[in-house]
């Protein structure tokens, strides 16, 4: 990469401009180190989850840091999907949700994929949760689930690439 | 359902304007090695962030990290941790290093890697003390499970031009990677 470029590559982002109940990148290419997505919205009384490739025979598997207004906990957990929380419910108010998440070496084949996420509502919780899907195959696609419910107007997503 | 097929999507520019997150070096785990060293570091932009998987080539390992190759007692480390029952919190002071914990995965567990990433801060001023802040974590078995949210610091003014990862035991395995960005102020 030549000095002063960027490493950062914005792939792809929407605004709904309708409720979803799933949102998808799909043929993400393989040319990065790593990815981030950023999700910024609301979401009904949920927790929105996640699925890689399309994989829903896997078990995800999850670990979590979280908090509350007023107490804490750690979580292990798994499902056929990942998650960004556990034991407080992220998904609350129509907007005011953020949820940043790193997925290093994505598109290696040497690694089952480790994904890392920050998420906050400002009027519920916070959440750092490690995610292991438990495939080497590159990510092409990555889906969010609003679960029980729908991701709200206005709600953004956001796929960048990052070089190395 | 909204899907995106990327190749009809705008390219360019994410994460601020072009050039303000730059990719400074990429250091790769030989097998042989327990050590990852980045020199030389220009001091040309306002923070760092190294973000990195890491595996050991025998048992788990803690990543200990240091500053121009100083090892006199003047780290500190403190750490949020969720290990998939409870939180905890803990310190080190006056220590040699700033050593992230669990900070490398076990080469027992096939696949798995310990991945994370590490800002630091106004590493070039002359007028503070260094600090970093880290978030990482690994999935193993529901007891060897760790998220970890940390800080650390030195005691020291001076402009960060080295920083040295050391595994606290045996070698990075050849499945570990670090990159070092510089991102412009």
């Amino acid at each position: 990469m030549p000095a002063g470029v960027s490493a950062w590559t914005a792939l792809a982002n929407t605004t709904l401009a309708s409720a979803a109940n799933t949102v998808t990148f799909s043929g993400i290419s393989g040319a990065y180190r790593d990815l981030r997505i950023v999700y910024s919205g609301g979401i009904g009384s949920a927790n929105p989850t996640f699925i890689i490739n399309s994989d829903t025979s896997s078990t995800y598997l999850w670990t979590t840091l979280e908090s509350d207004s007023t107490a804490n906990s750690s979580v292990y957990n798994g499902n056929t999907y990942g998650s960004f929380a556990n034991n407080y419910i992220l998904g609350y108010n129509s907007t005011g949700i953020l949820v940043t998440i790193d997925i290093l070496d994505y598109a290696t084949t040497d690694k089952h994929k480790t994904i890392l996420s920050r998420a906050n509502n400002t009027a519920r919780t916070v959440n750092a949760v490690v995610n292991r899907w438990p495939s080497t195959a590159a990510i092409t696609s990555f889906q969010f689930s609003g679960g029980a419910a729908n991701f709200t107007i206005g709600s953004t997503f956001a796929l960048y690439g990052l070089s190395a | 359902m909204t899907l995106f097929p990327l190749g009809l999507l705008s390219q360019g520019g994410g994460g601020g304007g072009a050039g303000s997150f730059e990719l400074i070096q990429t250091s790769n785990g030989t097998g042989s090695s327990g050590i990852i060293d980045f020199t030389s570091i220009p001091a040309t932009y306002k923070h760092l962030q190294i973000r990195y998987t890491a595996k050991n080539t025998s048992t788990s390992a803690d990543l200990n990290i240091t500053f121009n190759n100083v090892t006199t007692a003047n780290y500190a480390r403190k750490h949020l941790l969720g290990n998939g029952t409870a939180t905890s919190a803990a310190q080190t002071v006056s220590a040699a290093n700033i050593s992230l914990l669990d900070g490398i995965a076990p080469s027992t567990t096939a696949n798995v890697t310990t991945n994370g990433v590490i800002d630091i801060l106004d590493y070039a001023e002359s007028t503070k003390n260094k600090t970093l802040r880290a978030m990482y974590g690994l999935i193993q078995a529901s007891t060897t499970s760790r998220i970890y949210v940390a800080s650390g610091f030195l005691e020291s003014t001076t402009a960060v031009s080295r920083i040295t990862f050391t595994a606290s035991g045996n070698n990075f395995s050849t499945v570990s990677r670090f990159s070092l960005y510089g991102i412009k102020g």
